[in-house]
C-alpha cells in the first residue's frame, strides 16, 4: 500500500500538466495509468509494420503562453508559424488558405475577386474574437451561478478590454457566437469553395452541419492562439503530440512525480464522505487526500465512483452530457507521397470541403443514423516533417472522416462498415489528389467505437463533450461543477471534458491544478 | 385638411394598433396608416371564398399579453377567445397520440404509449413553467443596451441581473440551456417516445429556418411556451371571427380611445427634416405632418425602405441588412364540403375541434428540413391542421367547413424561384399528405388557397414571408433585436420608432412590442 497526496488518473497531456503542476505546489504525485504508454489521445500507435502515426493528434490545439510558462516547457511559449490549407474546389483546382493573408486572398482572387478584397478583414475579425476566447480560456470559468452576472458582464468587459474591443465589438463577439457559422460565412463572402474551406474548420469534431447553430463559436474556438491573419493551419510542431508527451513526462519525473503504466483504476474510494483512496486493477491499494481524474466527466463520476455518493440531479446531468464522436480516422501506409497541390511542402492539410452544401449534407446522413456517402475528410501527411514514422522513403497519411456516428441505425460498427468507410475515403481523396489510391500500402481504419477502445474517448469523440454553447464555460462539464471540483469532496476533474474543453492542450489540466491547490489552503 | 397629429403610426397590424391605442389612451392625437383595405396585418380574417371566412395568416392565438387585453378593455370591444381543445398526432402504425385539455387525461394518453414519458410529463410541466415565468418579465421589459454607460441602461442591465439572480441556480442553468439547445436534444433529456417529442419539437421549428436538431430551436419551443388565456399556460385557442376579430378589437378600442384609422393608405416614405422626422409621404403623394412617426413594419423595411440610408449610421443600416427573415413556412386555406374523417380515429370528435399534427417522428420533421436548407418546398411537410368552423360555426355555411394549414417548411429563397405551377405543387404536397391520414379529405374541398411566402410578403408586406418580421435567434433577441443599441423602439432618427415584431420581444400576436414602444415613446416626450 503507498500513501501520497494526489492520484492522477490518465496520463495524457492533461493528467501529466495537473501532476506537474501539483507536485510543483508541494504534493507528493503518483499517475496511473491504463494504458502501458503515456500519451492519452497524443499517442501514436504503429498500424501497420514499421508506420505510425498519431490518429488523434492532427494538431495539438492551442498551448497557452501562461501555461507553458508556467511549466517551463517550450512547446506553445512562442507560436509556430501557420502552415497552409489546400482545399479542393471539386473541379480539380485548390484554394489556399495560406499564413499570409494576403497570399491566400491571391488564392481566392481565382474564384471572386469580391471575397479576396473581404479575406484580411475577415482574418482580422476572427483573430480578435477569438483572442476574446482565449482570454477566458486561461482562468477558470466566469462564475455566474446566480449572485455573480455583474461578475460575468464585469469579465466580459475586462476581456474585452484586454483585447483591445470595444464596445461595437463586444456586441459583435456576442452576436456571432450563437450563429451558424453558414451564416456568418454568408455575412462576408459569396465563393462556395471559400465558404466551404473556412466551414470544414467550424464542423470538426461536431455533430452538427455547418448551417446548425452554435457552429460559429466552434470556428472561433478553433482560432484561439493561432497566429494572426491564418484561417484553419493549426501546425503540427516537429516533434509532434510525442515531443509534448516526452517533455511532461520528463518534467514529472524531474519534479519527482511517479508514473505507473499498465495500471487501471478499478474505483476511487471514498471514506467519510472524502476521498480517501483508489483501488487499482491489479488490486493494489493507493491512500491519498485527493484524486484528479483526467477520464472524461461520465467516466470519472459514473464509472469511478459510487453513485450513493451522487446527487440524483448531478447523475442525470452527467447521462445527458452529450459527447456524439462523429469522426473516424483513417490511417495509411503509402508507397510514396502523390503528386500535391501547388507549394506541396507548405501544406499541413488537405482539405475536401467544397462547399457549405456538400458539408451540410455529409451531416444530413448522421441525423438518420448513417455514415456520409460524400464525407468531409482532412488529410495530413504526418511523415513529411517526422520521416521517422514510415520506413525509408515511404510515407504516412491520416484522413479525418466526417460524419461516420458512433451509433449506426444499422446496427454496431463490423468490420464491412469499417471496410467501406476506409474504401469510401481513400476514393474521396483518391478523387482530389489522383494517384494517391495506387500509392496505399497499408490501412487502417479507427471508427469512434475503435477509438473509444483505443484511446478511452467515450463514444469516441475527442473532445470529451462536444464542444456547443450549452456544454462550455460555466455549463463545463455540468451546471454548477465547473470548476475542477465534484460533489464528492476530494474528486476533482483535469480532462478536456471541464473548462476549456479540447483544442486548448494542457489548460484543463493546469487550471485543475490550480483548483485543488486552492482547496487544501 | 388634416387635424394636427401628434403620432402617425405605419401599418395597421396588430402591434400598430396596440402602440396606437396606448398613445391615444395617453392624449395622443394619433393615427394609423394602413395599406390594404382592411386593418389587422397578418392578423386578418377574410372572406376569400363566398360563405367562407378564413384566417388567412396567423391561425391561433395564445400570447396576446393578459394587460393588454385588461388595459384595453379588449372583450369589452369584441374580443372573444375559443378555447382549442386538443392535438392530435398521426403516428406511423395507425394509431395516435392525443394531448387534452385535461392535463389527467394527457398524461393518461401518454402512458399508453409510455409510462415513463407520462411520468416524465409531470415535471417537464413544472419546469417549463418555471422557464415561462422566468422569462416574463423579461418579455414586458424594454431591452438595456449592455454597452452602454447611460444611467438608465445600467440600471436595466442590473434590474435584468436581478431577475436572473432571483432565478436561482437552478433554473438559471435551466433557462441557459434552453437558450442555447436544440429542441430535440432538449427532449432527448425528458421523453423516449418519438411521436410526442416530434410533436413537442414541432413548436420549435415554427416560423424559424431550423430544424428540430438545430441548436437554438429550444427557444422558440419556449416561446410558444408563453401563451396564457385566463392564466393557463400553453393553452391556445382562436379568436370568434377569426384572427382578424383580434385585430377589429384592438382597432375599435384604440378607435374609441380617440385615434383615427386610415385604411388604402400605403406609407411610401418617412419625411425626415434635419436628422428628425416630420411626417410620412402616401404612395398617392399626399403629405401628413406629425412629430412622432411610429413604424409598425418589419426592419427592413423600417430602416430600408421607409427612410434614405443617409439618415442612419452605416453599421445599422449593414446589421438590419444581415437581420435573418428566411420565411420557412406557407399557409393553405381550405374551404370543405364536408369534415375530414381521419383513419387514426374515425368518426366526428374532439379531434375536429382541436389541432391535427402531422409530426409522426423527428426524422420525419429532419427530412422536412432537410428539402428546405437546399432550397426545396419540403414534399412531406410539417403541417399543423385546425377546422376554425367546428369551433366557431359562423366561418362557414351550414353544413361546410373551413380548414387552416400552417406548412412547414416552405423557403422564400426556393430554386428557381416561386411560380405558379410551384405553388400549386406545393398545394398539391399538402393536400396528398392530408389525405393520407383521411382519405375522403381530397374530395371534400371545394376551394383552396395556397400561401407561399413570397405571397405572404406580398400580401401582408412581412418580409421574405417571415411571421416573426425576422427569426426568433438567439443573436436576434432582446437587446439585439432589431440591432444592437437600437433594441429600445428608438432609431437614430429622432422622432422615429419601431413598434412591430421585429422589436423586442417578437411575433406571435403579443402585442408586446406595441405596448413597449408606446411606453417608450411617451416617455421620452
Amino acid at each position: 500500500m503507498t500513501q501520497v497526496d494526489t492520484v492522477v488518473v490518465g496520463a495524457g497531456a492533461s493528467g501529466l500538466v495537473a501532476a506537474v503542476a501539483l507536485a510543483r505546489g508541494g504534493s507528493r504525485v503518483v499517475i496511473v495509468e491504463r494504458s502501458p504508454v503515456i500519451g492519452g489521445a497524443l499517442r501514436e500507435i504503429e498500424f501497420a509494420p514499421g508506420f505510425r502515426a498519431a490518429p488523434m493528434a492532427g494538431d495539438l490545439g492551442w498551448v497557452p503562453p501562461e501555461v507553458a510558462r508556467g511549466l517551463g516547457i517550450s512547446l506553445g511559449a512562442t507560436p509556430a508559424p501557420a502552415v497552409s490549407v489546400a482545399s479542393a474546389d471539386g473541379a480539380g483546382g485548390w484554394l489556399e488558405l495560406r499564413p499570409d493573408p494576403a497570399a491566400t486572398a491571391a488564392s481566392i482572387r481565382r474564384y471572386s475577386a469580391k471575397d479576396a478584397d473581404q479575406w484580411a478583414a475577415f482574418t482580422a475579425r476572427v483573430h480578435k474574437i477569438s483572442g476574446f476566447l482565449g482570454a477566458l480560456y486561461v482562468a477558470p470559468p466566469p462564475r455566474i451561478d446566480a449572485d455573480s452576472l455583474g461578475e460575468f458582464l464585469d469579465l466580459l468587459r475586462l476581456g474585452g478590454k484586454l483585447k483591445g474591443l470595444g464596445n461595437a465589438e463586444m456586441i459583435e463577439v456576442l452576436r456571432t457566437i450563437p450563429m451558424s457559422v453558414a451564416e456568418l460565412l454568408d455575412d462576408w463572402f459569396e465563393s462556395d469553395v471559400l465558404k466551404g474551406a473556412v466551414a470544414a474548420d467550424a464542423i470538426t469534431d461536431l455533430c452538427q452541419g455547418p448551417m446548425g447553430g452554435g457552429t460559429a463559436f466552434n470556428l472561433l474556438h478553433h482560432h484561439v492562439g493561432l497566429a494572426p491573419g491564418a484561417i484553419r493551419g493549426r501546425p503540427l510542431p516537429a516533434e509532434g503530440g510525442a515531443g509534448l508527451v516526452r517533455q511532461l513526462a520528463d518534467l514529472a519525473r524531474t519534479v519527482g512525480v511517479e508514473i505507473r503504466t499498465g495500471v487501471g483504476v478499478r474505483r476511487v474510494e471514498v471514506t467519510n464522505d472524502r476521498v480517501s483512496g483508489v483501488l487499482l486493477e491489479s488490486g493494489d491499494h493507493i491512500s491519498c487526500r485527493d484524486v484528479v481524474s483526467s477520464l472524461d466527466p461520465y467516466q470519472s463520476l459514473l464509472g469511478l465512483v459510487d453513485p450513493v455518493y451522487l446527487d440524483p440531479d448531478v447523475i442525470r446531468a452527467v447521462r445527458n452530457i452529450r459527447f456524439r464522436g462523429i469522426a473516424s480516422k483513417v490511417m495509411v501506409g503509402l508507397d510514396g507521397l502523390p503528386p500535391l497541390p501547388a507549394g506541396a511542402a507548405s501544406v499541413g492539410a488537405i482539405s475536401i470541403s467544397p462547399s457549405i452544401r456538400y458539408l451540410e449534407r455529409a451531416f444530413d446522413a448522421t441525423k438518420y443514423g448513417q455514415r456520409s456517402e460524400a464525407p468531409y475528410v482532412e488529410i495530413r501527411f504526418p511523415s513529411v516533417g517526422r520521416p521517422d514514422l514510415a520506413p525509408g522513403g515511404k510515407h504516412v497519411a491520416v484522413l479525418h472522416v466526417q460524419y461516420t456516428p458512433y451509433r449506426l441505425r444499422s446496427g454496431p460498427w463490423g468490420p464491412a462498415d469499417k471496410a467501406s468507410l476506409g474504401d469510401l475515403a481513400v476514393a474521396t481523396v483518391d478523387q482530389a489528389l489522383p494517384g494517391f489510391g495506387a500509392r496505399v500500402l497499408h490501412r487502417a481504419v479507427l471508427s469512434p467505437p475503435d477509438i473509444e477502445a483505443e484511446f478511452g474517448l467515450r463514444e469516441g469523440a475527442l473532445n470529451q463533450g462536444e464542444m456547443t454553447l450549452d456544454q462550455i464555460l460555466f455549463m463545463r462539464p455540468i451546471a454548477g461543477w465547473s470548476r475542477y471540483a465534484t460533489p464528492v469532496a476530494g474528486l476533482f476533474l483535469c480532462g478536456s471534458g471541464t473548462h476549456p474543453g479540447g483544442g486548448v492542450t494542457g489548460a484543463s489540466g493546469w487550471l485543475a491544478a490550480q483548483a485543488v491547490l486552492k482547496a487544501r489552503k | 385638411m388634416t387635424p394636427t397629429l401628434d403620432a402617425i403610426i405605419i401599418g395597421g397590424g396588430h402591434n400598430g394598433l396596440v402602440a396606437a391605442a396606448y398613445l391615444a389612451r395617453a392624449g395622443k392625437r394619433t393615427l394609423v396608416l394602413e395599406r390594404r383595405h382592411l386593418i389587422g396585418g397578418a392578423a386578418v380574417s377574410e372572406q376569400i371564398f363566398p360563405g367562407f371566412t378564413f384566417s388567412v395568416f396567423s391561425y391561433v392565438v395564445s400570447l396576446l399579453r393578459p394587460e393588454i387585453i385588461r388595459d384595453l378593455e379588449l372583450p369589452k370591444h369584441g374580443l372573444h377567445i375559443l378555447p382549442l381543445e386538443s392535438t392530435v398526432t398521426p403516428m406511423n402504425n395507425g394509431d395516435y397520440l392525443a394531448g387534452w385539455g385535461d392535463p389527467d387525461q394527457t398524461r393518461r394518453e401518454v402512458y399508453r404509449h409510455s409510462p415513463k414519458d407520462a411520468e416524465a410529463m409531470v415535471e417537464f410541466g413544472r419546469l417549463m413553467h418555471h422557464m415561462a415565468m422566468a422569462v416574463k418579465p423579461i418579455l414586458g421589459m424594454i431591452p438595456p443596451d449592455p454597452t452602454s454607460m447611460a444611467p438608465s441602461d445600467l440600471a436595466g442591465m442590473l434590474k435584468l441581473g436581478g431577475h436572473l439572480r432571483s432565478l436561482g441556480p437552478e433554473r438559471f442553468h435551466a433557462l441557459y440551456k434552453l437558450m442555447t439547445m436544440s429542441s430535440a436534444d432538449y427532449l432527448d433529456e425528458w421523453y423516449e417516445f418519438e411521436t410526442l417529442k416530434a410533436t413537442k419539437s414541432a413548436s420549435g421549428i415554427i416560423g424559424t429556418f431550423l430544424g428540430p436538431r438545430s441548436p437554438g430551436s429550444a427557444y422558440v419551443l419556449l416561446h410558444h411556451y408563453m401563451g396564457e388565456i385566463d392564466g393557463a399556460f400553453r393553452a391556445w385557442g382562436f379568436a370568434k371571427g377569426g384572427t382578424g376579430g383580434i385585430s377589429n378589437s384592438i382597432g375599435r378600442a384604440a378607435e374609441s380611445l380617440g385615434a383615427t384609422i386610415r385604411t388604402n393608405a400605403a406609407v411610401k416614405q418617412v419625411l425626415v427634416r434635419g436628422g428628425k422626422a416630420v411626417g410620412v409621404v402616401l404612395d398617392s403623394g399626399e403629405e401628413i405632418k406629425a412629430p412622432i412617426v411610429v413604424s409598425g413594419l418589419d426592419p427592413r423595411r423600417t430602416f430600408l425602405d421607409l427612410v434614405e440610408a443617409k439618415e442612419l449610421p452605416d453599421d445599422l443600416v449593414e446589421t438590419v441588412r444581415r437581420f435573418k427573415f428566411r420565411g420557412s413556412s406557407g399557409k393553405v386555406n381550405l374551404a370543405l364540403s364536408e369534415l375530414p374523417n381521419f383513419t387514426c380515429m374515425p368518426g366526428v370528435g374532439p379531434q375536429h375541434r382541436g389541432a391535427f399534427s402531422i409530426s409522426p417522428d423527428m426524422d420525419y420533421l429532419e427530412r422536412a428540413y432537410d428539402d428546405a436548407k437546399y432550397g426545396e418546398f419540403s414534399r412531406n411537410p410539417y403541417l399543423d391542421v385546425v377546422i376554425p368552423s367546428m369551433i366557431d360555426p359562423g366561418m362557414a355555411p351550414p353544413g361546410k367547413h373551413v380548414m387552416s394549414v400552417f406548412v412547414q417548411y416552405a423557403p422564400y429563397k426556393l430554386n428557381g424561384g416561386w411560380t405558379d405551377a410551384k405553388r400549386e405543387a406545393f398545394g398539391d404536397a399538402v393536400v396528398n399528405t392530408i389525405n393520407r391520414y383521411a382519405p375522403n379529405f381530397k374530395a371534400s374541398i371545394l376551394h383552396r388557397q395556397v400561401l407561399s411566402p413570397l405571397d405572404i410578403e406580398q400580401m401582408t408586406g412581412l418580409s421574405e414571408g417571415n411571421i416573426f418580421q425576422g427569426e426568433l435567434a438567439l443573436q436576434q433577441l432582446f437587446f439585439f433585436r432589431p440591432a444592437a443599441s437600437w433594441a429600445k423602439y428608438r432609431t437614430p432618427i429622432r422622432g422615429y420608432y419601431q413598434c412591430g415584431a421585429g422589436t423586442h420581444p417578437g411575433g406571435g400576436i403579443m402585442g408586446a412590442s406595441g405596448r413597449l414602444a408606446a411606453q417608450k415613446i411617451l416617455a421620452d416626450q
